[in-house]
């Protein structure tokens, strides 16, 4: 997840940001969860096997720079829409996977018509109880460092794999500072409050493309419940559930997560086709 | 060489009551009130015995610990402003990056000063990764919150004549105007604390005093050297030994018995340095990545730390002064020129000691350790 670099890079507003291109197909960009991407990600080569994927280090994460400009997550996600507009990609898929799939979520609540479908594989970044003191999104930030990979991931081979086994001293270099920039990051954007932007959720509302909402039924981050708040704000919709995932369901059900946004994908065009047809 | 008693007031009556950390998330329903209130009355008797003995008074602040019971120093600066009549009062220090509002910030220590007619010393610190948890306070960019609050409440307090509005990056104020100013002017003297060599530069920058805390000479060495060249090299003079302070722990016995059974009681607290919840140990940002990367590769973090030192050990890195009256001044002295000179010493007792060891040691501070030490200036 965080153990390489991305290959390619570009700028935008001065920053640097990494990024990958592969595969062919409708073009898709997947935006990662707290902790990175990587291209040897399983999941990465099994999209490719179906669109022109690009995946990027968000500002902050990975080796991707964090302009002082971006001091919120309104401030990221128009950045995100900067990013897209410099990468060339038009009426893409935009897939987040968690903190991915908040900034997606509010990347499209912008309307920018900038996206064909969106995929939101747990997002977080609302909140829907009205008592304050309810604990509806996991504190990820108070885990002790060999506990952390296994709140997302509950496979623990694959959390193993994915966090190249919590064994900072023998990682390969740079993998360690990658991990850090990305938790610093993560504090940054989510800090407080909580992995939440309270205007999100009187947003959400504002999404005008088709919709897929995947949830793990194992996520030990946010509940089926809150999934189905979220999903239920959106327009139109579908909620599914991942039988045995996680939190990070690219990383757990790499397979499942892919062949759902196909299939998804599918459908939604067949029903924009008809729409057009209908005008 | 100017003497400070420091005392965290530590709630230790809890240590042994608490199965896991004592800090951040203990219940406070191990505090027992009528133990916590007498802890206060003991507390506030030795300040006035530092007092007569002329000692200066350093307090400090922590958060939802029992290592301390001082969550804001100004609520204790202010009630011994009251209290005692000659001390300097040292606060030492307030967390610059937690405080959401350095305005309110700089209207207690205005106030502070003007109750104890311009006795107040004021310390900013960067302070420590838990407790970015219960102020929330986001670690992210801290430093550079940090230095706006510092230039904020300097400007702040320095202030005499009308509002002035503050449109930074992380504050926002249309109209600044702290009554009571500070009696002082144009504002207390001003401390931080800090350990690395990039620190000392900047806080020599702004004429601080700086301290080094409990980290021995092979940091304070460096430290003071990097503090006397930038300070050298920013006002064009040699900066006077009462800018650099160092503060460690302490403990005087009549013979080297009796010191050693109250540097075993101090000991207490250093034993519970390391007493840590896992997850709370370290909030990403607080460190730069880089220096966060260090501590994971390392293998500094995920685990409860190295085994205390001893009192020997410690004795021996200079973090703890300990023994009769001339043993503890070959080894301050040894220190003081292992590290090149400074003007101001904080010393540090609380843990298990007694309020008898704290009285007993203290006076044999004054009598008899102080006297040996005024002129080693010359021993530069």
């Amino acid at each position: 997840m965080f153990s390489k670099p991305l290959p390619d890079t570009l700028k935008v507003r001065d920053a640097v940001i990494e990024y990958a291109r592969l595969g062919s197909g409708p073009p898709l960009l997947y935006l990662h969860g707290c902790d990175g991407v990587e291209v040897d990600d399983p999941f990465v080569s099994l999209l490719a096997r179906h669109f022109e994927v690009v995946a990027l280090s968000l500002p902050g994460f990975g080796s991707s720079d964090l302009p002082p400009s971006l001091r919120c997550m309104d401030d990221l996600a128009h950045f995100g829409i900067e990013l897209v507009d410099a990468l060339g990609i038009r009426d893409c898929i935009l897939v987040g996977s968690s903190f991915g799939g908040w900034l997606a979520a509010e990347m499209a609540t912008k309307r920018t018509g900038r996206f064909s479908a969106l995929v939101l594989a747990a997002p977080l970044g609302a909140r829907f109880t009205k008592d304050p003191a309810d604990i509806e999104l996991r504190d990820i930030f108070i885990l002790p460092h060999k506990e952390y990979p296994y709140i997302f991931i509950n496979d623990r081979k694959k959390a193993d794999a994915a966090f190249a086994g919590s064994d900072f001293p023998s990682m390969q270099e740079g993998a360690a500072l990658r991990y850090c920039r990305n938790r610093e990051a993560m504090v940054l954007f989510g800090w407080s409050p909580l992995l939440v932007n309270r205007g999100l959720k009187d947003r959400l509302h504002m999404i005008d493309v088709p919709t897929l909402v995947l949830w793990g039924d194992g996520d030990k981050v946010a509940s089926l419940d809150y999934g189905q708040n979220y999903s239920a704000l959106i327009p139109g919709a579908e909620f599914e559930i991942v039988a045995d995932s996680g939190h990070y369901i690219p990383l757990e059900s790499p397979a499942i997560f892919v062949d759902a946004i196909n299939a998804f994908t599918v459908r939604a065009s067949f029903t924009r086709a008809r729409h057009g047809a209908a005008r | 060489m100017k003497l400070w008693y420091f005392t965290e007031q530590q709630y230790h009556p809890a240590w042994d009551l608490s199965d896991g950390p004592i800090r951040n998330i203990p219940p406070s329903s191990l505090i027992d009130r009528d133990v916590c209130a007498d802890l206060f009355d003991r507390y506030y008797e030795e300040f006035a015995w530092m007092e007569e003995l002329g000692i200066d008074i350093a307090v400090n602040e922590h958060h939802s610990t029992f290592q301390s019971m001082v969550p804001t120093t100004f609520l204790h600066v202010a009630a011994l402003a009251r209290v005692t009549k000659k001390s300097r009062l040292l606060s030492l220090g307030s967390p610059l990056g937690q405080r959401p509002d350095p305005l309110r910030l700089a209207e207690e220590i205005g106030v502070a000063d003007m109750m104890s007619r311009g006795r107040i010393e004021v310390g900013f610190i960067k302070s420590v990764p838990w407790e970015y948890f219960n102020s929330n306070a986001n670690p992210a960019r801290l430093m550079d919150r940090f230095w706006e609050a510092n230039d904020f409440v300097i400007k702040a307090l320095s202030t005499r004549d009308g509002p002035f509005s503050w449109h930074g990056e992380y504050f926002d104020y249309r109209n600044v105007n702290i009554i009571p100013p500070p009696y002082q002017q144009p504002h207390p003297p001003m401390w931080m604390t800090g350990q690395s060599t990039g620190s000392a530069k900047a806080i020599a920058q702004r004429r601080y005093v700086a301290v080094c805390v409990m980290s021995g000479p092979h940091v304070a060495g460096p430290f003071f050297s990097a503090y006397r060249e930038q300070y050298e090299k920013t006002h064009g003079a040699a900066p006077s030994l009462d800018r650099l302070a160092y503060s460690s722990y302490l403990a005087v016995g009549n013979n080297e018995d009796e010191a050693r059974i109250r540097a075993q009681r101090v000991h207490k607290w250093v034993e519970m340095l390391s007493s840590q919840h896992l997850g709370f140990q370290h909030a990403a940002g607080y460190a730069t990545p880089t220096d966060f990367a260090r501590m994971l590769t390392a293998g500094k973090l995920g685990h409860a730390g190295a085994a205390t030192p001893t009192i020997d050990e410690l004795r021996a890195k200079h973090t703890m002064f300990w023994g009769t009256p001339d043993q503890v001044v070959d080894q301050i002295k040894n220190f003081y020129r292992a590290v090149g000179g400074f003007g101001q010493l904080l010393t540090q007792m609380g843990g298990y000691a007694t309020k008898a060891d704290t009285f007993d040691s203290m006076k044999l501070m004054v009598k008899e350790v102080l006297p040996q030490l005024q002129d080693l200036h010359r021993t530069l």
